[in-house]
């Protein structure tokens, strides 16, 4: 046995040190689906199924104009360079992305006003989808 | 005492005692703090910010800048309350604030013979160098000297919540113009919610001996409450402060629940904050007096020419025994002579008019009018004011003055989406310019000032909102109101010598900071709001701002409109931190997600650890083990020598179901999954489009259409995000269903030689052996007596393991089944450190490796990867620079001197060379003591690593002195060959 070894941090039992001593099998994270993000006052998303709902209870994931390359194609990685990598900053109309993470889990596509926050249109990503 | 014989709306039946700075008063049910003080002849209630002069009671409502007390005391002390908004009670105690050692004799109050240094941008220009003393000398006694109250230095003891509306039309204000839009819309049948930040509805009617109908004002403000209380689709809040306009109609606000009481109500919270989504809203937030700016003008006794009236007219107080009115508008001169028929002893009306429209009834009243301007104010408490006339000058014994420069629409909640105010040169105020979506203003606060403006305009917009909204409005009527004339005369600053003219109260901005600033150049509203710091006190300026500007404007030749206006931001008026955390603090800041054996856990005596969003257990101490790593090494040595227990359920897990599925997870996982046998688990790593490890775990195949995957803890959510949107989005041809069942199922590993004894003790029928059930095999069946259960034959530890899925409410059930089934193996319960050890022995990958910066290549996994599929992030894990030889690989490493301790963070370095960027070579991620090994071990990424096995180098760790020689090796430093698991 070597000298007694304490975890990494020094900074007796806690979490941290469970995080740093490499001891947990996942990250510390916060982050999760955008359910943790504190509630704040923000824009109001009218979700086809489940009616309008704050924006809190959706994460985001930005334009949703790109298509996913065609992966055979014999330029296929600088195609996905720009598909991973390049996005504009419109002002005005945007379509986007947003998940309905805290209700009906469906992905929408949302047409919003970058300069107001006004939603100028939604529907499901899946565009054959309806409502009930 | 000052209070008037009659009148108001205080009840005199009942007297309520209460302390100010040590001295007890007495005051009635309906005072404010400030009427009550008033009523007691308190004049002076506090010091000023920088010149800590005294100052005394300005306003009778939210807009106060000069009244700031500390309320109640110990662990609720609440610092710079504002005195004309804090609701009487019985024993109240206030004390005021930014004075030493006492309120009369404040020894600070030298500053105010320093001003002619200490003006606008003083700090600025003085403290400039040597820059090492800021932090160690001038900003210690700047913040001493200039200041206002002290917070509680104990945890607030009282409970906040956070509650949801929802309305069609939200009124804000319930003043003339705010009760008609609630009737007109609530009559309609609209879902009407009216705030008030007042505890009484009414607002200006009940200051007013203006009539309406046949009837006083407040008479139509009883009639209007008692209307909407009978209507059942309109709420009536009262002490709820509308503080912030946001995105889609939703409005902050902050309800005082038990502000008006010595402690909250049993299970009542202090406050709640309100998130209000309107339809519609109507803001008809009224107006404020403001100053006007000359010498001498913060004398306690100055205050503003409609709070004076509101004091004698609500609260039956006179501010003074001797009262003087300076005025430039007709609803000052109005609000004066309500005050004389109060009963206040009105000296004059001094009018800056030669004409005022209201002369005649003064007359009758035998009020006298002086056109004039008033020039200066005497006596530390206000005893005269002296008058330059046409005539001459005239000084007026008084102790009160209310001071009017006409009135300020209150427009504050309509800018804060961003619109501009418009500046009217008739009203002499700016008004409204384009508003938030779904926001109309009335009455006062749109500029729309005489009373039957206010009461037709509010009716309107109410009814043009329920109309809007599909309501079948009836016709609205009007009631008459008494016409008073809108007179005003643009009058801001009174050019005269001597003393100090204050805009800004707080913050103790002068005429003459104003002119400074001009001289310097700047000139620019918000240079001169930030050079001054005009309106950047707790009032944000509601009163001052618009003398400044006007000042401004007159100094650069411009005219007010052109010198425009700061814009307002939310909040309205402070709000406690209390209110915005709601009850999200300490324990409650978010919820504690127990495992489903967390109380037989709590029972062996863990201890636990927050794992995201987890509660688990970190390690299971035994009497007479002090330390954990004594603790921890036993865990570990239990487990490869016998078998140990831990409870895994924590693991993201999610059922995807339908004929793709397998073709599903091909495209998503690195590796294949639809030739998976039924019966059968795999490990799988996921990427990222752009070809970074986003995950890894298991999926079990358990019919041809099913799987049920395994994620890390951290990731659950996320992954399944993911897996959404490549259905939803990018392959909407494949039939797969995906459900998350981390919650459903509680999952419990076994590891160790012994792991299958205790197995098999465990199953009701079926064979657990080797044969029967191979590593990686699944198996379905029950297990403690009828506990339905799914079997994995997995291993993290390198051991012998299974894990066990039971619903999870029979989790806790198959624990104790498995310590009772295990106990003659010696079965030991490990928790999250034990986990990490035996992994890091095994040289298994994992969050910290797993880090957003790590290709599958990178981890050592990249043989995994398919060349027969696409799947996401192939295209771009094969970019060059993933492919360089040179790029940090995973690998393991041990101390060339076994006694040496390893640090996780630590950078490597080829031996000899310098600790520079240039020659870094990778960094340390995960490191344990090994009990098994008997010293400490680690795992990094290193330039080449699998190459370089056997090699020595520098583990450089400058941030904690660490800089020690290190041997690279395999990363799994126990069972590389992996037979104990196969066993």
């Amino acid at each position: 046995m070597g000298p007694p070894v304490k975890p990494e941090g020094d900074g007796g039992r806690n979490g941290a040190d469970a995080k740093n001593s490499g001891g947990v099998r996942e990250r510390d994270t916060a982050l999760a689906g955008g359910r943790t993000r504190e509630e704040g006052l923000t824009m109001r998303i009218p979700c086809p199924y489940c009616g309008a709902r704050d924006a809190h209870e959706f994460s985001y994931l930005g334009d949703a104009t790109l298509a996913r390359p065609d992966p055979a194609a014999p330029d296929a990685i600088d195609a996905f360079a720009a598909y991973v990598y390049e996005r504009s900053n419109p002002e005005g109309p945007h379509d986007e992305f947003w998940y309905h993470a805290a209700g009906c889990r469906r992905w929408l596509k949302v047409t919003r006003n970058t300069r107001t926050h006004e939603i100028l249109a939604v529907g499901f990503a899946r565009a054959e989808e309806t409502a009930p | 005492m000052s209070r008037l014989l009659h009148g108001g709306l205080v009840d005199r039946s009942l007297t309520l005692s209460f302390a100010f700075d040590g001295a007890t008063y007495r005051g009635h049910p309906g005072d404010t703090l400030a009427s009550a003080l008033l009523a007691n002849g308190v004049r002076l209630v506090g010091r000023s910010f920088k010149y800590h002069r005294p100052r005394g009671i300005v306003t009778a409502g939210s807009e106060e800048p000069s009244a700031l007390v500390e309320l109640r005391m110990g662990a609720r002390r609440e610092p710079n309350t504002r005195a004309t908004t804090v609701e009487l009670y019985g024993g109240l105690v206030a004390a005021s604030q930014n004075r030493w050692p006492s309120l009369s004799f404040d020894l600070m109050s030298a500053n105010q013979w320093l001003a002619p240094i200490l003006g606008a941008g003083f700090y600025y220009k003085t403290f400039m160098w040597p820059s090492a003393l800021w932090e160690k000398l001038y900003e210690p006694v700047i913040r001493r000297a200039a200041g206002l109250g002290r917070a509680a230095d104990r945890p607030d003891p009282d409970p906040y919540e956070k509650a949801n509306a929802f309305c069609d039309l939200l009124v804000i204000g319930s003043g003339a113009a705010g009760l008609s839009a609630a009737l007109a819309a609530g009559r309609a049948g609209a879902r009407v919610i009216l705030a008030e930040e007042d505890f009484r509805l009414g607002g200006r009617l009940l200051s007013e001996f203006a009539a309406i109908g046949d009837g006083p004002a407040r008479d139509f403000a009883a009639a209007a409450e008692a209307e909407l209380t009978s209507l059942p689709n309109v709420r009536l809040m009262a002490r709820t402060t509308v503080f912030g306009a946001y995105d889609g109609g939703t409005y902050g606000a902050v309800e005082r629940v038990g502000d008006h009481l010595p402690v909250p109500a049993p299970f009542a919270p202090r406050q709640r904050l309100w998130r209000i989504v309107a339809q519609r809203c109507v803001l008809a937030a009224g107006a404020f007096d403001r100053p006007i700016v000359f010498p001498g003008n913060d004398r306690p006794g100055v205050m503003s020419a409609l709070a004076l009236s509101t004091y004698a007219t609500r609260y039956g107080v006179s501010a003074g025994k001797t009262a003087a009115f300076f005025v430039n508008n007709d609803f000052a001169f109005a609000a004066a002579l309500d005050a004389a028929e109060a009963g206040v002893k009105v000296e004059a009306i001094v009018d800056v008019r030669p004409d005022p429209a209201l002369a005649s009834r003064a007359q009758a009243l035998g009020v006298r009018v002086i056109q004039g301007e008033v020039v200066g104010a005497t006596g530390k408490q206000l005893s005269a004011v002296t008058v330059r006339t046409p005539k001459g000058s005239e000084t007026l014994k008084v102790e009160a003055l209310g001071v009017s420069g006409g009135a300020t629409p209150n427009l504050n909640l309509a800018t804060h989406m961003g619109g501009r105010p418009t500046y009217d040169e008739t009203l002499c105020a700016f008004v409204p310019g384009a508003l938030p979506p779904g926001m109309a203003v009335a009455g006062a606060a749109a500029g729309a000032f005489p009373l039957q403006d206010c009461l037709a305009g509010g009716a309107q917009a109410g009814a043009t909102a329920a109309t809007d909204l599909g309501f079948a409005v009836p016709p609205v009527s009007v009631p008459r109101a008494e016409g008073a004339p809108s007179g005003i005369c643009a009058f801001w600053h009174v050019a005269a010598p001597g003393g100090f003219a204050f805009v800004d109260l707080q913050n103790d901005v002068t005429a003459k900071d104003v002119k400074l600033a001009h001289a310097e150049g700047y000139r620019a509203v918000e240079l001169l709001k930030r050079y001054t710091t005009l309106g950047m006190a707790t009032d944000q300026g509601k009163t001052s701002n618009m003398a400044g500007l006007a000042i401004m404007a007159h100094l650069t030749g411009r005219s007010i409109a052109e010198t425009g206006v700061t814009v307002f931001r939310p909040p309205y008026t402070p709000v406690a931190i209390g209110a915005l955390a709601g009850h999200h603090r300490g324990r409650d800041f978010k919820p504690t997600r127990p495992t489903p054996t967390h109380l037989w856990a709590k029972e062996q005596g863990a201890v636990f650890v927050e794992a995201g969003f987890w509660l688990r257990a970190q390690y299971f101490p035994k009497p007479g083990e002090t330390d954990w790593l004594t603790t921890v090494n036993r865990e570990v040595t239990a487990v490869r020598e016998r078998v140990g227990v831990v409870d895994a359920s924590t693991f993201g897990k999610i059922d995807l179901q339908g004929p793709d599925a397998g073709r599903f997870l091909d495209r998503v996982y690195i590796n294949t999954f639809s030739t998976l046998a039924v019966g059968k688990a795999r490990y799988g790593v996921m990427l990222r489009e752009d070809g970074i490890v986003m995950d890894d775990g298991t999926s079990a195949r358990l019919a041809d259409d099913h799987y049920v995957m395994t994620t890390t803890t951290a990731n659950a959510a996320k992954v399944y995000q993911h897996l959404e949107f490549c259905l939803q989005v990018l392959w909407r041809d494949l039939d797969v269903q995906l459900a998350s069942i981390t919650e459903q199922y509680a999952q419990i590993a076994l590891s160790g030689p012994r792991a299958r004894d205790v197995l098999a003790k465990l199953v009701d029928r079926a064979d657990v052996s080797n044969a029967a059930l191979p590593f990686m095999g699944v198996l379905e069946t029950s297990v403690a007596g009828g506990i339905p259960a799914r079997i994995f034959r997995l291993s993290f530890s390198g051991e012998l393991g299974y894990e066990i899925a039971v619903p999870s409410g029979q989790g806790e059930k198959l624990v104790r089944a498995i310590m009772a089934a295990g106990a003659e193996f010696g079965i030991t319960p490990y928790g999250t450190e034990t986990l990490g050890v035996l992994r890091i022995e095994k040289g298994h990958v994992s969050g910290n490796e797993l880090n957003g910066q790590t290709s599958a290549r990178d981890l050592g996994l990249g043989k995994m990867a398919s060349t027969k599929k696409d799947y996401i992030g192939r295209v771009m894990a094969a970019r060059p620079a993933f492919l360089e030889e040179d790029r940090p690989i995973f690998v393991g490493f041990r101390p060339v001197d076994r006694a040496e301790r390893l640090r996780a963070g630590a950078h490597f370095l080829p031996v000899g060379a310098e600790p520079t960027l240039a020659n870094d070579e990778g960094y340390m991620s995960s490191v344990a003591f090994s009990p098994t090994l008997g010293h400490s071990i680690g795992l990094g990424f290193l330039k080449n690593g699998l190459a370089r096995i056997g090699e020595t180098v520098r583990a450089y760790d400058p941030v904690r002195g660490g800089d020690i020689a290190v041997e690279v090796c395999h990363p799994a430093f126990v069972d590389p060959e992996g037979e104990k698991q196969r066993g």
